[in-house]
């Protein structure tokens, strides 16, 4: 005989031990997505914030308060005129105009011959560089470049803006008396300044050793040309493969040796997604950078879309599987009933019908390229590097290894460039989900 | 088998055909001739190998990994499975028309061009011609006529079989196939079907499985039973398929010869 | 004879309006006949053929995998490291002491104070300097640091092992003589005099190096006082070498050195993989303990308890974490996870660059892979069973714990393992946050030191100028081989299992 309270008891007690494990399933996905939030917050948090800069001449007092990125050419020429000396204003000439010099350029070629194609007065044509004056300096500047790049000038040579310390966004919003208390304590010169370290200077110049001037220009074209390279590549044969397994092996009577070998395709298809991406790495380093050096160069952006096409194929493969497998087989029937051969109903049925899951797949798996990194380090991404890609053979670097770099430097700015390449990287990712979402969208209202 | 269609009016003949799958021997020795613009129906219950049977006329099994067909499909004096034949060019002469209607996800007109536009018909005037007419013949022009561009999935069920049998006649096939074609069906739509039915066969020959023992006697004109036979081997049991009794479908259904067939028509099982 | 009737019989009947459309616009649909006589189809084929290379790609992409890891790896065996050589001998004139305590194989502080508090052997102060080589035992240990009261050590050096040491053992002072020639040698001579101490590191066949000169040891004179060896070995020019000049000996990496050895320094000839190996264990059984509940539980909650509609938002939103790239997670560790850390435990206790660090934020990452495989696990219990325990009186999570878990258990297993496989390739993560050097195996179960992963030193190693044909270049292919082997074989045990499981319920 049970007594009816002892019963009741224990059901009370079991109730009350689900709902404490109930809570423990919710915790660890709230605990998850947690984590998530706080990832992104922190790179927000990092990727704004205050700083404390210094200079040598404030740039209010510059143009009589006004912006300086309103100036023209011609103010902006005048400014370096007043207050540069001459000798730092022909070095800054010979490093911005001329570019190719040597030990002659000062004293025995004329103007005329160095600025060859460019803008300048007649009056200095014969004369030396060592020999121009200030003004004329300034004006050849003014007529030769472009307003983007006479700020910079002015920002370097006059301002000399620098960065004292930073803080991030979080302490700049709640906690500021604080920043200015440490700012006045530590550098009482410092001028504090809201930094948002993601802004359009930043996506348009390439890198520099300064956390100031340095920018992603060069890493985010590299990421696409990387794109670019491995879409080309690994996107015809990751399909092809798929409609070879899912349509041409799997049908009809075929030989013993065809179906292992179609066995042998399928599985290491599965085991190649597990390897890990560093390996591709050092395929790509010692096939693409070493083997096949003569055709790729080396280190290259070829060499490194190459690796990353390797890398994301079977991605690709099993995604594109999935969606051709997803297409009904009633309408592969309808087509072959009508006297259509195998590549008409592939072509003209199967794969318009899986395209927007292959393109998805597509998608899923350049993301994964756009974000990796080990391969890159492996394959040799350049360290420094500041000009543009300008085909399958430059040096390269990525966003990605961009963020590495920053991330590993050990001057706490670079934390903060870090997060703004990380933003950019981010809003990349994003994009292309959101293309896969709008093209997937698009094609499914089409088709039905 | 007691009855045989003179050789001029054989459409097809079927010649101690097996079939199988991998090992295993879905249909067992079956013998028939199938009459040209005539209604035959294949009927027994089910998994008894009516569509193994009917898929091995337009060889649409050899798309089944495993499959192989033992015995002799004759058509036109050529045996569909020799060597030299291809089966596309047989799927293309034996069209099909299956259970569940499977339009293509692509607009009625594309539907029914799709098969001429595989023979390598650009010609958009000849297109439209074919379409219409391909349309017309399945009964269903008069309703769609104003939005071609529309949709086939779009369109109701039985339309939607329609559109099938227009795609299918669209490049004017020899035979047509039907398996269970208005099984997806509700009765005033298998209605319809049953008169294009017999609209189409003064064109084409039409061979049709169907579980529904009254369509086979409204429709056909010579009925094939099939039934599944049943043996212990090593205390494995093995099943396949057999026809058991093809004739007049009057005759099959009034005074079948085998027991397993008024059992089976008289409802008593299957 | 039938065929020919038939073919007639077709002439007879008159083409439909349909078949005369066809007839007109195409070439091969005549009105005699009908021909489905097999046609070459040179395009079908062509296009079947190149779907089967793509197909081979993927295939060759494995031999090629294969093919660079296991040929460079051989390429490391066979590689040389030149180092000083030299003799250690022991250096008589400083006290031998004994050591006052046991000393364990993994601990690096040797403690030379006595029960009773004071110096053992009555020492004033501790007679060993940084940089000295001691030996207990047979293990040689290079001194770290020197206390008041304790030194530090380096253990298992000199290719010796760390092992445990018992009290009373004595400390001896080693000193290390380096080899040089006793006199010039001429560019023909084969016998070479060597200036030495003790007993010559050399054997038959190794090969040696004098200034740019290879030699191959022939012999080795019993006296110790010179070798034979054949000159300009390796295609290196014999030349003329003066007195004095040091004696450069090779050291090949052997196969039981690089999996049993516990120091990593290829340039110096330590070949020994076990620490970054230890280090990639470490991080990654950190990621486990992380990764594991949290991928379960929120597997558990996704598939028994949410809703539909909850499902629908949560489960994407926990797919973003597997989309956010590594070196983002990277970044998160190093200036989230391990300030946290320095803050919650002390700096003093967490070192900057640390494996838990690293391992807590890979274990984030790895939580979508875990709950998805879990997932689908869980779903795929057939509904019977569950009924069949709610019909037994079970709650709800009696019926989790005891027959829904249980059912799903190798799934989740094989989640639980393919999580490893992720976790032990991962690179930007170790590679950011847990440190970088040499790392010695005693670091095992410092979470909270630095620790060098393998993928971690590839990525190092890697990033800088590497020359092909340098020690460096080739050992990371070496480790490559040993992550890729670790990785197949978990990739391959989750796959065996996860297809076990799909058989039972189907
Ligand atoms: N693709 C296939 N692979 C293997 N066996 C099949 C396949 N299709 C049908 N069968 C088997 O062949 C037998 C006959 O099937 P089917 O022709 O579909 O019967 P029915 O159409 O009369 O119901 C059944 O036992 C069925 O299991
Ligand atoms: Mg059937």
């Amino acid at each position: 005989m049970i007594e009816e309270g002892v019963f009741h008891d224990s059901i009370v007690k079991r109730n009350r031990r689900g709902k404490l494990w109930s809570r423990f399933y919710f915790g660890s996905l709230v605990i998850a997505i947690v984590a998530l939030i706080t990832l992104f917050l922190t790179v927000i948090d990092q990727a704004f914030g205050t700083v404390a800069l210094s200079y040598v001449i404030d740039p209010a007092t510059l143009a009589d308060g006004r912006p300086l990125d309103q100036l023209s050419n011609e103010e902006l020429a005048d400014i370096l005129t007043n207050n540069l000396s001459a000798g730092r204003a022909r070095i800054v000439l010979r490093d911005n105009v001329i570019v190719n010099y040597n030990a002659d350029t000062y004293t025995k070629q004329p103007i005329q011959e160095l600025l060859q194609g460019r803008t300048f007065d007649s009056s200095v044509g014969e004369k030396t560089l060592g020999t121009l004056s200030v003004e004329e300096v300034g004006n050849i500047l003014g007529q030769n470049l472009s307003t983007t790049t006479l700020l910079d000038i002015v920002t370097t040579e006059v301002i000399q803006e620098q960065i004292l310390e930073s803080w991030p966004l979080f302490q700049t919003l709640f906690n500021y008396n604080q920043i200015v208390a440490e700012n006045a304590e530590k550098h009482p010169e410092g001028q504090l300044q809201f930094r948002s370290w993601i802004n359009t200077r930043f996506l348009t110049t390439p890198m520099a050793t300064e956390a100031l001037k340095t920018g992603v220009r060069t890493a985010l074209l590299g990421s696409l040309w990387i794109i670019a390279i491995t879409i080309f590549v690994a996107l015809p044969i990751g399909i092809g493969s798929a409609v070879y397994l899912e349509e041409y092996a799997r049908t009809g009577t075929r030989s013993r040796l065809f179906n292992i070998i179609n066995n042998i395709i399928e599985i290491n298809i599965r085991n190649l997604a597990g390897v890990p991406s560093i390996i591709y790495g050092m395929l790509g380093l010692f096939v693409f950078v070493r083997l096949l050096g003569d055709v790729t160069q080396g280190r290259t952006i070829l060499s490194a879309g190459l690796t990353m096409a390797l890398l994301i194929l079977p991605v690709i493969i099993i995604n594109a599987q999935e969606a051709i497998r997803a297409v009904p087989y009633s309408i592969r029937e309808a087509s072959y009933g009508m006297g259509a051969t195998r590549w008409q109903t592939v072509s003209r049925q199967v794969l318009p019908a899986a395209l927007p899951g292959i393109m998805t797949g597509t998608i899923l798996g350049v993301s994964r390229a756009v974000g990796e990194t080990a391969p890159l380090i492996v394959v040799g991404a350049a360290t420094f590097i500041v000009t543009d890609p300008s085909g399958f053979f430059s040096q390269f670097t990525a966003l990605p290894i961009q963020v590495y770099q920053w991330t590993s430097l050990p001057q706490a700015e670079f934390r903060y460039v870090a997060a703004a390449a990380i933003v950019v990287l981010l809003i990349l990712l994003m994009s292309l989900n959101a293309t896969a979402i709008i093209l997937r969208n698009r094609f499914s209202r089409r088709l039905a | 088998m007691n009855y045989t269609v003179s050789n001029s009016n054989k459409a097809v003949e079927l010649k101690n055909v097996s079939i199988y799958y991998g090992d295993y021997r879905a249909v067992k020795d079956v013998s028939l001739d199938i009459e040209r613009n005539k209604i035959t129906a294949f009927i027994g219950p089910s998994g008894c190998g009516k569509s193994t049977v009917l898929r091995c006329i337009n060889r649409m099994n050899d798309l089944v990994p495993g499959a192989h067909v033992e015995g002799e499909v004759l058509y036109r004096g050529r045996n569909l499975y020799a060597d030299d034949v291809d089966a596309v060019e047989v799927r293309r002469r034996i069209g099909m028309v299956f259970q569940k209607p499977n339009p293509f996800p692509k607009s009625i007109y594309d539907n029914v061009a799709y098969g001429p536009r595989l023979l390598g018909v650009k010609d958009r005037k000849v297109l439209d011609q074919i379409v219409e007419l391909s349309l017309q013949q399945a009964a269903l022009w008069d309703e769609v006529k104003n939005d071609l561009k529309k949709s086939g999935l779009a369109l109701s069920g039985g339309q939607q079989q329609r559109l099938c049998i227009a795609r299918a006649i669209a490049v004017e096939p020899d035979i047509i196939l039907m398996d269970e074609p208005c099984s997806a069906l509700d009765p005033i739509a298998t209605q319809r079907i049953e008169e294009l039915m017999k609209e189409l066969v003064k064109d084409y020959t039409i061979v049709i499985v169907t579980h529904n023992m009254q369509q086979a006697v409204r429709v056909s004109n010579y009925t094939a039973f099939y039934y599944i036979r049943k043996q212990e081997i090593d205390g494995k049991e093995i099943r396949w398929g057999e026809l058991v009794e093809f004739g007049k479908t009057k005759q099959v259904f009034d005074q079948p010869e085998q027991e397993e067939t008024s059992d089976y028509i008289s409802g008593r099982f299957g | 004879m039938s065929s020919m009737e038939l073919n007639a019989g077709n002439q007879l009947g008159a083409l439909s309006q349909k078949g005369q459309l066809l007839a007109s616009v195409l070439q091969n649909e005549t009105t005699d006949g009908i021909n489905i006589n097999k046609r070459p189809r040179v395009g079908e084929i062509i296009i079947q053929n190149l779907l089967l290379i793509c197909g081979v790609v993927s295939i060759v992409t494995t031999v090629l995998i294969v093919y660079t890891l296991l040929n460079q790896a051989i390429g490391f065996f066979n590689s040389l490291a030149w180092l000083p050589a030299r003799t250690l001998t022991v250096n008589s004139s400083i006290e031998r002491v004994a050591i006052p305590n046991p000393i364990d194989a993994t601990s690096t502080e040797i403690s030379l104070v006595t029960e009773a508090g004071e110096l053992v052997g009555a020492l004033q102060r501790i007679p060993y300097s940084e940089g000295q080589m001691i030996r207990i035992g047979d293990e040689i240990m290079l001194v770290q640091s020197v206390g008041r009261r304790a030194i530090t050590v380096d253990r298992g050096t000199e290719g010796s092992t760390a092992t445990n040491h018992e009290a009373g053992i004595p400390i001896e002072v080693l000193i290390s003589n380096p080899i040089r020639l006793g006199e010039e040698l001429s560019a023909t001579d084969n016998q070479i005099a060597l200036q030495t101490v003790g007993t010559l590191p050399f054997t038959v066949e190794q090969v040696i190096r004098i200034h740019n000169e290879d030699m191959r040891i022939i012999e080795v004179a019993a006296d110790n006082t010179s070798i034979t060896v054949e000159r300009g070995y390796n295609g290196t020019e014999a030349i003329v070498q003066p007195s004095g000049e040091a004696v450069m000996a090779s050291k090949q990496p052997s196969l039981t050195e690089f999996l049993t050895h516990t120091k990593w320094q290829p340039q110096i000839g330590e070949f020994g993989v076990l620490p970054l190996v230890y280090a990639t264990l470490m991080t990654t059984i950190i990621a486990l303990l992380v990764a594991v509940p949290l991928g379960l539980g929120a597997a558990v909650y996704l598939s028994e308890y949410a809703s539909p509609r909850a499902r629908s938002t949560l489960k994407p939103i926990l797919e973003i974490l597997a989309g956010v790239p590594t070196v983002v997670y990277g970044f998160f560790a190093i200036t989230f996870m391990t300030p946290l850390l320095r803050g919650l435990l002390g700096a003093d206790n967490v070192s900057i660059y640390n494996m838990a660090s690293a391992g807590l934020v890979m274990g984030v990452m790895i939580v979508p892979t875990i709950s998805s495989i879990s997932e689908d696990a869980l779903s795929a219990v057939p509904r019977s069973l569950r009924e069949a325990s709610y019909g037994l009186g079970a709650t709800k999570l009696e019926t989790i714990v005891r027959v829904i878990i249980p059912g799903a258990l190798s799934g989740i297993i094989a989640a639980f393992i393919l999580g490893m496989s992720r976790a032990v390739g991962e690179t930007m993560i170790v590679a950011i946050a847990a440190g970088a050097g040499p790392a010695s195996a005693i670091n095992f179960l410092k979470p909270f030191q630095a620790g060098e992963t393998m993928t971690g030193h590839i990525a190092r190693i890697s990033g800088g100028d590497l020359s092909y044909g340098s020690i460096d270049y080739n050992s990371i292919f070496a480790i490559g081989l040993a992550l890729f082997v670790m990785t197949l074989i978990l990739n391959l045990i989750s796959g065996f299992i996860a297809r076990r499981f799909r058989e039972v319920y189907q």
